[in-house]
């Protein structure tokens, strides 16, 4: 078992955060965790690495207690960047990191080219963007390769390319056997990394998985974005450019087939075509939005 | 614990903060050493000043009639013995010049009541001379250049509760207050200016944010720490022993600067040279300034880690940084002043009250157990006492922690 949390409970003064939330993860998959601020998702990731403490319940990571600190050679945890020392360069932290772990610092650079950070890897945290902070807190997340990686908000503050690249990290991460647990509030990239999400409401899990969704939405990239907006539109299609300069619809009234056919009717040329479910987010609005309407 | 001092040392050297409060500090001793330097009394000063002794007896002798002849005569004793002692002085004859304070000082002693006999505490009393007297054996035993003036009239001690005139008083302090640029002698002012209540307030603005900021029960970077392969203990003592550490290195660094200045512009000077220190029933010694600024630095040393121990404790009761440092700057503060009180110092276990120790000189010369009466007021029971309640708040510092995380 890689994770085992039962009946995991936490008050904090007078309200209960967290109410007997509950869950297992027996193999290497990418979860997402998914609710409205103030729904438990930092507390539950801050109680299962004994940042904080809990008033009943067990956790189990890897097969050994949660309190057992040797854990971290194996578990990495991506938290706020409140935790970064402004006054330290990236270079500094990741240094600790490969000595409190028994690595080389080779790995530093390694994982500073994945990770694309290695322009300011001797510049002090407090020069960071938000996006550089989010690629540091990475690097330092992934530089053990763990075998379980919690992620609070990574994306937060992430601009196109680097959401891309982590996104990409993360999948490789997977493929490589870690397992993740994601938090994050872009319901699209979360639709792109997986279909296993525990939606937190009120400090339970509400639901598991998304596999009765099975909406679609399409990212084609275009040789001509601009022209090819303009002819989808002329024609009717319900369709935007996303920041990634893409051009980006869903199948509720619009085929991809006809779509792709009308842009070859105009010398447009498809270069590639992703396809996500749109899962995450129709749930979403069905537990969260719904049952405020309500 | 060995991957995390480095990393703690660099976090707080590395902020601009930290640098500012040390550049601040090399700043404070620097013109503490200029103003020292100005003010040493060097041998042209000492001949220039015999000069001015040695007019105001000519004027005498002009001023005298032709039936005053022994009048005249005392006043040309007097002027050549003044020219010997700039002779000696120029030629750095120090030996002679101690030879002739000793002496004028014996004669001067004879006429004054011991405070054994009489109650006298009219400066420079009985006591004062004979402090004079030994002093200067001590320099002449010792081969020691002394640090001027040097007469009888140099010195102020606790027994010296009362001065004839403002006159009176105002010149016993100019010739009291003795500035040197020698490493040592420079290194003693510095120590007695500098290891106070002041001081220690400096060290708590200096290091107060490395505790609380990312101290017990915080959110932040101690997050970090908490989710590597470390256990909790390590990291709490690390920041103990990193605060220890650069405390210490502050202290050395603030030191050898202080007699690097020394070296550079004059001499490194005397460690053994005397340093007063009071003894029950009208009696006293002598130790070696050398020691004495080491007895004083590891006094003020335990004076530091019972303040940071509140430091501690605060830190785990406030969530503000700022507020923590001046909860225990009041506390300290308090302490110190409350302890300051007749009543705190009469009391029998007042020498096991440790804010009575933040007045390290004057516990040092034991001037302090002299004014309270109580000779249990030593620095090694200072020590102990500081060691015991800094124990006991760290303990429960870490009690209210263990506490607070459940």
């Amino acid at each position: 078992m890689i994770v085992q949390v039962d009946n995991l409970k936490k008050k904090y003064k007078k309200d209960w955060i967290l109410q007997g939330v509950q869950f297992e993860i027996d193999h290497p998959q990418i979860v997402a965790l998914v609710g409205p601020n103030g729904s438990g998702k930092t507390t539950l990731f801050n109680c299962m690495t004994n940042l904080l403490s809990f008033n009943s319940g067990t956790i189990k990571l890897l097969e050994k207690d949660y309190t057992d600190t040797s854990l971290f050679y194996d578990i990495a945890y991506l938290q706020d960047n409140r935790i970064l020392y402004e006054n330290l360069t990236a270079y500094d932290h990741l240094k600790f990191v490969c000595s409190v772990m028994k690595l080389p610092n080779s790995k530093i650079i390694e994982v500073a080219e994945r990770v694309g950070m290695q322009r300011y890897l001797k510049k002090r945290v407090q020069k960071f963007s938000l996006g550089m902070k989010q690629h540091l807190l990475l690097a330092m997340a992934i530089i053990n390769s763990p075998k379980l990686l919690l992620m609070d908000e990574p994306i937060n503050g992430l601009d196109p390319t680097s959401a891309i690249n982590m996104r990409k990290i993360l999948l490789e991460l997977h493929e490589e056997g870690t397992t993740i647990i994601i938090s994050s509030h872009n319901l699209d990239e979360i639709d792109r990394l997986t279909n296993t999400i525990y939606f937190m409401k009120d400090g339970r899990i509400l639901e598991e998985s998304l596999k009765d969704y099975n909406t679609k939405k399409y990212f084609l990239t275009v040789n001509q974005i601009d022209q090819a907006k303009a002819i989808l539109e002329e024609n009717a299609y319900p369709v935007k450019v996303n920041k990634e300069e893409q051009i980006e619809f869903d199948d509720n009234h619009t085929s991809l087939q006809e779509v792709i056919s009308l842009l070859n009717q105009h010398d447009i040329l498809v270069e590639d075509t992703e396809i996500i479910r749109i899962g995450a987010e129709k749930r979403y609005l069905e537990l969260f939005e719904g049952t405020n309407t309500e | 614990m060995k991957d995390l001092l480095p990393f703690e040392i660099k976090k707080i050297s590395k902020t601009l903060y930290f640098v500012m409060m040390l550049l601040a500090l090399i700043v404070f001793v620097s013109f503490f050493f200029i103003y020292s330097y100005v003010h040493t009394e060097r041998v042209d000063d000492y001949i220039h000043k015999n000069e001015i002794i040695k007019s105001s007896h000519q004027l005498s002798i002009d001023e005298l009639s032709n039936t005053e002849e022994d009048r005249a005569a005392y006043h040309l004793e007097e002027m050549e013995e003044i020219d010997m002692l700039s002779e000696a002085a120029r030629n750095h004859d120090w030996e002679t010049i101690i030879h002739y304070e000793i002496t004028t000082s014996e004669e001067i002693v004879k006429g004054i009541p011991s405070q054994a006999e009489e109650n006298v505490y009219t400066w420079p009393t009985h006591f004062t001379n004979e402090v004079v007297i030994e002093r200067n054996k001590w320099l002449l035993a010792h081969n020691i250049q002394p640090v001027f003036p040097i007469h009888n009239a140099s010195e102020i001690t606790a027994y010296d509760r009362v001065f004839n005139t403002a006159l009176d008083e105002e010149i016993a302090y100019e010739f009291f207050n003795k500035y040197d640029s020698s490493s040592i002698y420079f290194l003693y002012l510095l120590v007695g200016n500098g290891l106070t209540i002041g001081g220690a307030i400096f060290f708590l603005f200096l290091f107060g944010s490395m505790i609380t900021r990312e101290g017990l029960g915080r959110n932040g970077p101690i997050h970090f720490l908490g989710t590597m392969p470390l256990k909790r203990w390590k990291i709490i003592w690390s920041k103990l022993i990193t605060l220890v550490l650069l405390t210490i290195f502050v202290l050395l660094a603030t030191i050898l600067w202080g007699a690097l200045l020394g070296i550079v512009f004059d001499r490194f000077g005397d460690w053994d040279y005397p340093v007063l220190i009071y003894e029950p029933d009208f009696s006293f010694r002598f130790i070696e300034m050398g020691n004495f600024i080491l007895l004083s630095l590891l006094l003020f040393f335990g004076l530091l880690i019972f303040c940071y121990s509140w430091l501690f404790l605060y830190s785990v009761l406030l969530k503000q940084t700022f507020m923590t440092i001046v909860l225990t700057v009041i506390t300290v503060g308090l302490g110190y002043l409350i302890s300051d009180s007749d009543i705190a110092m009469a009391q029998a276990l007042a020498p096991f009250n440790p804010f009575h120790y933040f007045h390290v000189i004057e516990i040092i010369t034991m001037e302090y157990a002299f004014n309270a009466d109580n000779y249990n007021f030593t620095m090694w029971n200072g020590m102990i006492s500081l060691f015991i309640f800094s124990l006991i708040i760290i303990l429960v510092a870490f009690f209210l922690f263990r506490r607070k995380a459940k």
